[in-house]
């Protein structure tokens, strides 16, 4: 009689087992993006060649570099989207009015403490940060740039262009040249400065230790010789604005990449 | 008591009887027992019978005081304090009004980039530990003629900030002017440098460069002629 309790027992707690565990796999816990960290991995990499090119673009006069305003938290997607809407503020002037979008010079312009404030307030609350939970998922981060987009009369379209492991760098490419940037969604990872030398580069990686926006606006192709003039390494890198106070400006390599997504953001 | 009579009278008789006639004398006598000889050729005293060896002395124990004064007076002055290593994370971060007003303020010999009429200040923080101690300023501000924009950052030269890693990795090129020794390195998306001046080490990110040497011009208005 012992010996069937336990036997009741063990197959209870077996079947309890197997229906929490496919409870759980079949609800994909939520992906939201938030405050993160900077961690600086203790060690670099270094790469010897005999020589090297590297094939370089950014969209004309740069970005508009943005991070958030005082009083904000887990504010990456608001600060993506007024980077991405004053981007575009360069040939829609309406998409942020009153705001001249460059310096004189054609270079984008840094934020301001009247108009850029304003319009990330506004993608902010548009995009829900911190309503439902921490930060904002994707849904609420597209639909509250839509949303801010069409208040001012402009429709806008978003081509997801990251399929699991694989990064659609030849579309990327293209719609950059065509002046269209790229919204970043990315998981926990890194980003890389790259120091160039003669005959040896060193790869600085900084952790992001979480989720976080950001937008891509360039790329840099490091291509690497060996004395026979042999390719041996290839490395993909996405110029990207940061968006945070700690970070301005850093390379996201995608080879391979680390992104939940990758939406080419097209305003018209 | 006339001692000498017996004490002659003792000095006649042949050496055993003497010893044991001096034994009974001092007992009926309660006399105390003779002091020993003093010693003359050793000892601390003998020692310092030499002038040259007094001066020598004090002057050795001159020096030890003068070391034992003037090293806790130097350390003090922290030339050789401990460094320590901090992290952005755990600083506790307050505005102020521009690293220029803080110099004036606290009567410091900061180092700044006057941009203040030809640009923006976006913003200009002091970062501080858990005991208010100052950890190091951090000033971001844009130059509206060029569009360069600047991130500088000031700390004492005894204090290492993780912020301040990729600095030590990338910068390993130098360039001396007016005897200030600089560290920098020219990249496409943003340019490097540090340097130090008096008690402070100063690292200036300036994001898209211009030219490759754009960053040297940046430390050169910055650095006193």
């Amino acid at each position: 009689m012992k010996k069937f309790f336990k036997l009741c027992a063990l197959s209870f707690s077996l079947i309890c087992v197997l229906i929490f565990g496919g409870w759980t796999n079949g609800t994909d816990i939520e992906e939201r993006y938030a405050d993160v960290q900077l961690l600086s991995p203790a060690a670099n990499e270094v790469i010897e060649f005999s020589s090297r090119t590297v094939e370089n673009y950014y969209t004309p006069g740069d970005f508009p570099y943005f991070e958030s305003e005082n009083g904000m938290s887990n504010a990456c997607g608001a600060v993506a989207g007024a980077e991405i809407v004053s981007f575009y503020d360069k040939y829609f002037d309406d998409l942020i009015p009153g705001w001249d979008a460059c310096y004189p010079n054609g270079r984008y312009r840094i934020q301001d403490h009247v108009y850029i404030p304003a319009v990330m307030w506004e993608m902010y609350e548009l995009m829900q940060t911190n309503v439902n939970a921490p930060g904002v998922n994707e849904q609420e981060f597209l639909n509250g740039l839509k949303a801010y987009i069409n208040g001012k009369g402009h429709s806008v379209s978003y081509n997801n262009i990251v399929n699991g492991s694989n990064f659609d760098f030849e579309t990327y490419k293209s719609e950059l040249h065509n002046n269209k940037v790229t919204a970043l969604l990315a998981h926990a990872g890194d980003v890389y400065f790259v120091s160039q030398n003669d005959t040896q580069d060193k790869i600085v990686p900084i952790n992001i230790a979480g989720s976080h926006i950001m937008v891509a606006f360039g790329y840099d192709i490091y291509r690497y010789y060996d004395a026979n003039g042999n390719l041996f390494r290839t490395d993909y890198y996405l110029e990207v604005a940061m968006g945070m106070d700690a970070l301005t400006l850093a390379l996201y390599k995608i080879n391979p990449h680390n992104l939940s997504a990758a939406y080419i953001v097209d305003i018209k | 008591m006339n001692y000498n009579k017996f004490h002659k009278f003792i000095e006649e008789q042949n050496t055993e009887e003497k010893e044991e006639l001096y034994e009974r004398l001092k007992q009926r006598l309660n006399l105390p027992e003779a002091p020993a000889k003093e010693n003359k050729n050793t000892g601390f005293i003998q020692f310092f019978k030499k002038p040259y060896r007094i001066i020598a002395c004090a002057s050795a124990a001159l020096v030890v005081l003068c070391l034992a004064i003037f090293i806790p007076l130097a350390l003090k002055g922290g030339e050789l304090a401990e460094e320590r290593y901090c992290y952005e994370k755990d600083c506790v971060k307050t505005d102020i009004a521009s690293i220029k007003d803080y110099a004036e303020e606290n009567d410091l010999p900061l180092l700044y980039l006057e941009w203040y009429e030809k640009g923006q200040l976006i913003y200009s923080n002091l970062f501080s530990d858990n005991t208010e101690k100052f950890v190091y300023i951090k000033e971001k501000i844009s130059n509206d003629e060029t569009g360069d924009l600047v991130i500088l950052y000031i700390t004492d030269k005894n204090t290492k900030v993780d912020v301040f890693e990729k600095f030590w990795n990338i910068c390993d090129i130098e360039y001396t002017f007016n005897s200030n020794l600089i560290y920098w390195k020219a990249q496409s998306s943003e340019s490097l440098a540090y340097f130090e001046n008096g008690n402070y080490r100063y690292f200036i990110e300036l994001v898209r460069p211009m030219s490759e040497e754009a960053i040297l011009d940046i430390v050169r208005e910055m650095l006193p002629e």
